[in-house]
């Protein structure tokens, strides 16, 4: 038997904790495979636009589709009414940057990125640390290529930025 | 529901291992390497809590062969999801019992 009122307090909140713990490492192993996908489609579109700038849209648009696609389908979280909103929000003021800024691929690329990575962060807020330590990584790797190899800015995104997104999925599909 | 304290289930590691099981939409199971995670316990008190909880029928334990390595899975079962309800049920009358005097 317990002891006290406070001895089964303690229990209930480990309880929780446990199941929040469980809920978590579930969502994890589940956005593995998502930020893999997402991550190729980095790594693919990049890499195209540094040696076939000409392809590089088509790429992009194939693999974003795709990604999107298979995001939906899989995501844990798409009853969640706060992740839906918050990655509408961010789609859409891609979309209106990507408008406003347009003349520079670059910077488009750059932008997009960066708010990739915000999402990332601000998602993880909500959901799990490990999303944030992901966001953090891509914008780092985004700034390391705008202003330490400006010239092989894309192969940079391609390879930091979605290398670092598929690398995360990988370790989050095995949580 | 009928509360009713569980001396097996109560152990702070085994009460960890039971929510997280409990948690698990449709009762699907959960390898050793996530368990590991949750409850932070070493491989070998993990073992042995598993043990423990599958002798009284609270688990059941699985071993799924991956190349040379097996993969071990465990799920809650209907006699355990029974039992941890009634455990959580008795431990939130005893703290509803002092909110309420």
């Amino acid at each position: 038997m317990t002891d006290s009122d406070q001895d089964a307090r303690a229990a209930l909140d480990m309880v929780a904790q446990s199941r929040r713990r469980a809920t978590e490492y579930r969502d994890y192993a589940a956005a593995g495979p998502i930020l893999m996908a997402w991550g190729l489609t980095w790594i693919a579109a990049n890499v195209t636009a540094q040696f076939a700038p000409s392809m590089a849209n088509w790429v992009w648009m194939g693999g974003i589709a795709a990604s999107v696609l298979f995001t939906i389908i899989s995501s844990p979280q798409r009853g969640n009414g706060r992740i839906i909103a918050t990655i509408s929000t961010a789609g859409a003021f891609a979309i209106l940057l990507l408008a406003m800024i347009h003349g520079d691929a670059r910077i488009q690329n750059a932008m997009v990125a960066l708010l990739v990575a915000a999402v990332y962060v601000v998602v993880g807020i909500w959901t799990g640390v490990r999303l944030v330590w992901i966001g953090l990584a891509v914008a780092v790797a985004v700034i390391l290529g705008w202003f330490v190899f400006p010239a092989w800015l894309y192969l940079w995104l391609g390879i930091g930025g979605g290398g670092a997104l598929f690398l995360s999925g990988s370790w989050l599909r095995k949580a | 529901m009928s509360a009713a304290f569980n001396e097996t289930i109560h152990q702070s590691t085994r009460l960890k291992l039971m929510a997280a099981l409990d948690a698990e939409p449709g009762g699907g199971a959960l390898d050793f390497a996530r368990l590991k995670a949750i409850s932070e316990a070493t491989d070998g008190n993990l073992g042995a809590h598993l043990n423990t909880l599958d002798s009284a029928g609270f688990v059941v334990i699985a071993k799924e062969p991956i190349g040379k390595r097996t993969r071990t899975l465990v799920a809650i079962s209907s006699a355990g999801r029974a039992a941890f309800r009634a455990h959580i049920a008795y431990l939130q009358e005893m703290v509803d019992a002092v909110s309420n005097r």
